[in-house]
């Protein structure tokens, strides 16, 4: 059962509902209210009606995770990339990478003690040091599982027995205590610590604390010393094969066994203690048993000293025992649990405890990739290893995606997820702030190159209408011909045209001369730059080109209905210009085109954006006219040539 | 591993329904004081509030947020039986601050043909053009579009379905698939359990341009309070979050185009693929994450739960939260106490102020 | 003799650094630099310095950080200690380097919109003239000391990208239209002397822009689709040489001070590039190495174009060198310092 994490707020003594509506990523709005809605209800006295933001996942934002995230995306990229080379990938690379990713974790491990230190707070010294503690735990299980998956299944003692080493240097430690003392033969924990060497088979560093022992030239302590000498180490470069080190194994321990039992430790009980432990025998482990901080150190030790040639499938029913006898399955702590889905390799289960542990899904990821990978998420038949792996891929994502600057690298990863990666990709860009357009540059570079078109279109609609928004037609038109998009174009153009009625002038001239393959993304921007162009010829003096442009404008029908009556306004002084501009076709267009105007506008479906595109009598009257003249000249003109 | 932040609503009455627009920087708040406000995150990362107005004449139950390709559009409706269309309008420049921080909305339209209170309202997604759904007590559903997307004051009514029972809540399938027709989901709080399946599915023809039953889910019959569907991204089926007397979550497999396939009513697969009743009440509201990983629901014991499903599609609960109106709060960060006796071993945590140094809790 | 490059991840995204160039007659590698971040929910401006008593270690360590509103876009140095920083709230800040990094002062909100802020894109210093471009598409014209801009041309349609200053008086931008225009400050008049357009018939933006060190009619341009363009002022309607930089947008590109044979581009793809010109001419000298830039078609024969480091996942932002030390930084939260780069 989960435990219900509580908010406080006085205003849920009365409003115990919790109302919620997510945001983007990890994070959810809530706040208290009533559900049933039968009638309106009074409120409560109370003035503060707060709304709680809450997000989770939040320790990779720190800024020395941070480093973390950025690191190792750079070592999970580089090994999907040599995936993408050669199909497969040799396990030593795998091991390789794995060192890797432990060194960046302890890298973050260091810093974060470091920071630790120079807080300024307890609280802070306090978080820090929790985060940099579940960052070592997290490192302890990682290693583990780089042993159990990725080394050589036989002879798996060494590598775990290297890893007790590098965690837990209490033996060490305590060595060092003993030694600085005046007294150190006489110091009370010195057959503690040299058993703790001997624990972790550093049986040179424990040969030189018997050495200091005053009784180191007795017979008891000499024959301990050739026994210790003589030992039989299996190492993993080890030439001889496990059968040959069993043999050789069995021999010195015969001979440890006669030494015990003919008496030559009777001196001295720590000895013989010693020597029993060697010999692997379960009474000896039983007195020392308290000498074991956990059950996988007292296992490993054990099974040194009676199983040294144990393979990686047998640790599993083994850690049952022994766990079982140390604290018993009650209670397990969920790193005890974890290490022991570890040694049993029940990959499943080694997940799904780190994710209950784990405030961030880094772990998971990247552990489940790496072993992904090393095709060893398919231990049971009914792991999806595929679905799983990209599962944890896309919550890590997510947890990215939720950090204003993150995102980024979120990104990188959802690339290497085949199935779900593009569509998360897509859903989660499109809904990505742009605050400048350096960003939406960057959002829209990025959806091109995987070829998300829906999100480029999205950036620059919303970019187009808050340049709209803003005033700025210019851009807005920019915006809208990047997206090809022909209602934002309209709109846009639109706009620039009431601009120009009201102010006479064309804002964004350099903008609308140089339209070029712009002009095709709308019918109205195409017009707004013709429109242009006539104006320029026009100022020019090229008034045939005017006319004729001015005449397919209308005659295109590309000119918004709305603006006619400024076309035709425009018409005007060319219409005065003698010898005519227009021939008489086209005086007869302009006149049915006015025909059209005058009559269509008993309907006065359209809305008209200025005045100035109000066709009233006297413009009619003035147009007419002129219309009129024009074709007298042309028939003049035509007669003239007869 | 939960951080929390807290801004003062200040609204006079309960907050009904709080919404984030689409890129998660601004929110809007709808209340029994029937007004709605407007907080905007700001380039400090500190929340403001930029409007706060009179909307209905009656408690507002939820407010929406159309896609802002279409511009900066919110939806209300309110027990006074209308809904309402509201747009942003930018403030002029030139003038003193105030005017940078307060943005001015202004009603397009409202939509006044129910005769009962009106209990949700929702744009549909953006492919379908600029629509909205709205379902009142009276059991009638109504679908509007605006024609023209640059012309907000002009909506037409597609169409008014009525149902014989009073409809709580509407979801529209967001997913865009070329294969499935548009789809909405509506819900209804009707308490008399005989009448049978309280979830309907209505499915968009093409041809005939009209919505259309497609499926009535009868195991349902309990009152339905919230209905969602899940964010597809990339899945071949839909997936429905229904707040009931539990939380209930179907999976609508679309028909599979095969050789004889000529049947116009659909065959759509209902398959339900978790109920908790964990809340052991009522459960008012669900919704889904973004990435519609995630479902959260809330219900009547006053917790709200988060759900997850694994890799294998096996949904659980990974997250607790209760309100807690125990005790003074003390004004120090993250304080953590144990409960001690009766009955609920409950850890509680105070949400407190973030590690931002940047945040004052805004008056 | 390989380069030596030391890589510091900083946890957040670098938009800008600038090497603080030691005086005229000081020595040739400099020792500190700036950076700027952006993109994140609090940015800052960081002083660092390269130079640490214990030789051994050659990481660059901090000795400032400010704390800024909003993205910083650009930093110019206007003299040997003082520095003004473009920021995303279109606000241009001035700061100096004593011991630690300062603010001394900030010209607010010369950047905006009709109803919000719009960023400001870049700023430029030509002694005694600094000025400011941005989204809104002004360019403004301040003097240290002054409250507020003395002059404040409406540019722009569109967001200006770049620019840089082609001598005292004359200002060349470019938009994110692809459209250049270059401006006598001097002018009553709001129109530019000259208005060109990147390329002919498409519309790719501008990015980035850089001066010739010793010939200052030499202006090269980097735009959105990774081309680079070079002008020359003199005849500055159509562009010189075009030569493919990078398949992406060019984010920074910087003439070596010194050496202006070289020139060094960062682009969007993660890439860092040092151009190398291929036959011996000596570089020194003003000269004959200008034609290098202005030779056409045939430019692209007479470089070599050489990887300052293996291409990085993200985008490099920005690229800076001085002597034989080199600084670049992007979006995957880390700067490079490289140490001896080799010419």
């Amino acid at each position: 059962m989960l435990e219900p994490i509580g908010i406080l707020d006085s205003t849920f003594i009365h409003n115990k509902n919790i109302g919620h509506s997510w945001g983007y990523g990890n994070n959810l709005v809530v706040f208290p209210t009533k559900f049933s809605q039968s009638t309106t209800l009074a409120g409560v006295p109370c003035s503060r009606k707060n709304l709680f933001m809450i997000s989770w996942e939040r320790t990779l934002y720190n800024p020395f995770v941070r480093k973390l995230v950025n690191e190792s995306c750079g070592a999970f990229i580089a090994i999907q990339t040599r995936l993408g080379k050669e199909a497969q990938v040799s396990v030593s690379e795998l091991v390789q990478s794995s060192h890797q990713y432990r060194c960046i974790i302890n890298a973050c491990i260091e810093d974060l003690n470091q920071a630790a230190d120079l807080a300024e707070t307890n609280e802070a010294t306090q978080a820090i040091q929790e985060m940099s503690e579940i960052f070592y735990k997290a490192e302890l299980v990682w290693n583990l599982c780089e042993i159990m998956y990725l080394e050589n299944p036989l002879g798996i003692l060494p590598h775990l027995l290297e890893w007790v080493r590098i965690h837990f240097p209490n033996a060490l430690e305590e060595t060092g205590t003993v030694l600085a003392s005046p007294n150190p033969e006489f110091h009370e924990s010195y057959w503690k610590a040299l058993y703790g060497l001997v624990f972790q088979l550093r049986i040179d560093s424990a040969i030189k604390l018997l050495r200091i022992h005053s009784g180191f030239q007795t017979d008891a302590f000499q024959s301990a010393f050739e026994l210790l000498k003589k030992m039989p180490v299996f190492s993993v470069n080890s030439p001889l094969s496990a059968p040959e080190f069993t043999f050789r194994w069995n021999h010195w321990k015969e001979e440890c066994e006669s030494r015990i039992h003919a008496g030559d430790f009777f001196d001295s009980q720590d000895l013989q203690l010693l020597m029993e432990i060697l010999c692997g025998k379960e009474e000896a482990f039983e007195k020392v048993a308290d000498f074991f901080e956990t059950w996988y150190q007292r296992m490993i030790t054990q099974l040194t000293f009676t199983h040294p040639t144990i393979s990686a499938s047998s640790l599993g029913d083994q850690a049952d025992q022994f766990l079982a006898a140390f604290t018993g399955f009650d209670d397990l702590s969920s790193l005890d649990a974890t290490l022991l889905a570890v040694l049993r390799r029940d990959t499943r289960k080694v997940i799904g405890e780190m994710q209950g542990v784990l405030d961030n899904s880094w772990f998971t990821a990247h552990l489940a990739d790496l072993l992904y990978h090393a095709g060893a998420l398919q231990s049971f038949e009914d792991i999806n290893s595929l679905q799983l792996r990209e599962t944890l891929l896309r919550d890590y994502a997510i947890c990215l995606f939720s950090h204003q600057s993150l995102w980024s690298v979120g990104v990188l990863y959802l690339d290497h997820c085949p199935t779900v990666g593009s569509a998360t990709l897509e859903h989660l860009l499109t809904r990505l702030p742009c605050q400048s357009e350096l960003k939406a540059s960057k959002l829209i570079a990025l959806a091109e190159r995987r070829k998300l078109t829906s999100v480029v279109t999205s950036v620059c609609r919303v970019m187009g209408r808050n340049a709209l928004k803003n005033g700025r037609l210019g851009a807005a038109v920019a915006w809208a011909v990047r997206a090809q998009d022909a209602p934002l174009a309209t709109y846009a153009a639109d706009a620039v045209l009431e601009r120009y009625l009201q102010d006479s002038d064309f804002t964004s001239t350099d903008l609308l001369d140089s339209l070029g393959a712009g002009l095709l993304a709308s019918d109205r921007l195409a017009f707004l730059g013709k429109y242009r162009e006539f104006h320029r010829l026009y100022s020019a003096n090229d008034f045939h080109s005017a006319a004729t442009l001015l005449i397919s404008l209308i005659s295109s029908r590309i000119a918004p209905k709305y603006f006619w009556a400024v076309l035709l306004m425009d018409a005007l002084p060319l219409l005065e210009t003698n010898p005519p501009v227009f021939t008489s076709d086209q005086t007869y267009e302009l006149m049915q085109s006015l025909q059209e105007l005058t009559s269509s506008f008993q309907d006065d479906a359209e809305p008209i954006p200025h005045p100035n595109c109000q066709l009233n009598s006297d413009k009619t009257m003035l147009i007419t006219l002129a219309l009129s003249r024009n074709l007298a000249k042309c028939f003049v003109q035509q007669t003239g040539y007869d | 591993m939960f951080q929390a932040r807290t801004i003062n609503a200040e609204h006079k009455d309960l907050i009904h329904d709080v919404a984030y627009d689409f890129y998660g920087r601004r929110l809007a708040t709808c209340s029994s004081d029937q007004s709605v406000k407007v907080f905007d995150l700001d380039e400090n990362d500190e929340w403001r509030c930029t409007a706060d107005w009179k909307t209905h004449a009656g408690s507002v139950w939820k407010v929406n947020w159309a896609h802002p390709e279409f511009g900066q559009i919110l939806a209300t409706c309110s027990f006074d039986r209308t809904a309402a269309i509201w747009e942003e309008i930018v403030g002029e420049s030139g003038n003193s601050t105030q005017s940078k921080n307060q943005s001015h909305w202004v009603k397009r339209t409202s939509l006044v043909d129910s005769r009962t209170n009106v209990t949700d309202i929702k744009f549909a997604p953006k492919h379908m053009g600029l629509l909205l759904a709205m379902c009142s007590a009276d059991g009638g559903v109504r679908i509007y579009e605006a024609p023209d997307i640059m012309n907000l004051s002009q909506w037409s009514l597609q169409q008014e379905i009525t149902l014989k029972m009073p409809v709580s809540c509407l979801s529209w399938n967001p997913s865009f698939s070329r294969l499935h027709p548009p789809m909405l989901a509506v819900g209804s709080d009707d308490t008399n359990v005989a009448s049978g399946g309280k979830v309907f599915l209505f499915e968009y023809s093409e041809s005939s341009h009209r919505w259309s039953k497609a499926e009535t889910i009868n195991t349902i019959v309990d009152p339905v309070h919230d209905i969602a569907f899940a964010p597809n991204l990339g899945r071949s089926y839909h997936v429905l979050g229904i707040a009931s007397k539990d939380v209930r979550i179907i999976i609508l497999r679309p028909p599979q185009k095969d050789a004889f396939a000529a049947c116009p009513t659909s065959q759509l697969e209902v398959l339900q693929a978790a109920q908790f009743d964990d809340h052991h009440s009522t459960v008012w509201r669900i919704s889904w994450n973004i990435t519609g990983t995630i479902l959260a629901s809330s219900g009547d014991d006053g917790c709200l739960r988060m759900w997850k499903a694994n890799y294998l599609q096996s949904w659980k609960c990974i997250a607790v939260l209760k309100g807690d109106g125990s005790g003074v709060t003390p004004e120090d960060g993250i304080d953590r106490e144990k409960t001690i006796g009766s009955g609920s071993t409950a850890r509680y945590f105070k949400l407190g102020a973030i590690s931002n140094p940047n945040q004052v809790p805004w008056h | 003799m390989a380069d030596r490059v030391c890589a510091k991840f900083v946890s957040k995204k670098i938009r800008k650094v600038r090497w603080q160039r030691p005086g005229a007659f000081g020595r040739q590698n400099p020792e500190c630099f700036v950076t700027g971040s952006w993109d994140d929910e609090q940015n800052e401006v960081s002083f660092w310095n390269t130079v640490q008593p214990n030789e051994q270690n050659i990481d660059p360590v901090l000795v400032s950080t400010i704390p800024v509103s909003g993205d910083v876009n650009d930093i110019a140095f206007y003299d040997t200690s003082t520095f003004f920083v473009a920021l995303g709230n279109g606000s241009i800040a001035m700061m100096r380097i004593d011991q630690k990094l300062t603010m001394i002062s900030e010209w607010k909100d010369i950047h905006h919109f009709k109803s919000r802020k719009a960023p400001a894109t870049g700023v430029l210093c030509q002694s005694p003239e600094i000025a400011s471009i941005g989204e809104d598409g002004k360019l403004n014209l301040m003097r240290v000391n002054q409250e507020k801009p003395y002059k404040t041309l409406d540019a722009d349609s569109c967001s200006i990208n770049a620019a840089v200053f082609t001598s005292q008086n004359e200002i060349f931008t470019g938009n994110s239209r692809g459209m250049i225009k270059l401006w006598d400050l001097r002018s009553v008049s709001e129109k530019p002397i000259l208005s060109t357009s990147l390329s002919e018939d498409s519309e790719i933006g501008v990015t980035s822009m850089d001066r010739h060190p010793f010939q200052g009619h030499i202006v090269a341009v980097g735009g959105y689709d990774g081309m680079l363009t070079v002008f020359d002022m003199r005849k500055a309607q159509t562009p010189v040489t075009v030569m493919e930089a990078s398949d992406n947008c060019l984010n920074d590109l910087r003439f070596h001070p010194e050496r202006a044979d070289h020139l060094f581009t960062a682009s969007e793809s993660g890439a860092v590039w040092h151009w190398v010109p291929l036959s011996g001419k000596n570089p020194a000298t003003g000269g004959s190495s200008g034609n290098l830039w202005l030779s056409g078609d045939l430019a692209t024969q007479q470089l070599n174009i050489k990887e300052i480091l293996p291409t990085l996942p993200l985008a490099v932002n920005s690229v800076d060198v001085c002597g034989e030390s080199l600084i670049c930084g992007g979006d995957n939260e880390a700067f490079y310092y490289v140490s001896n780069v080799v010419f």
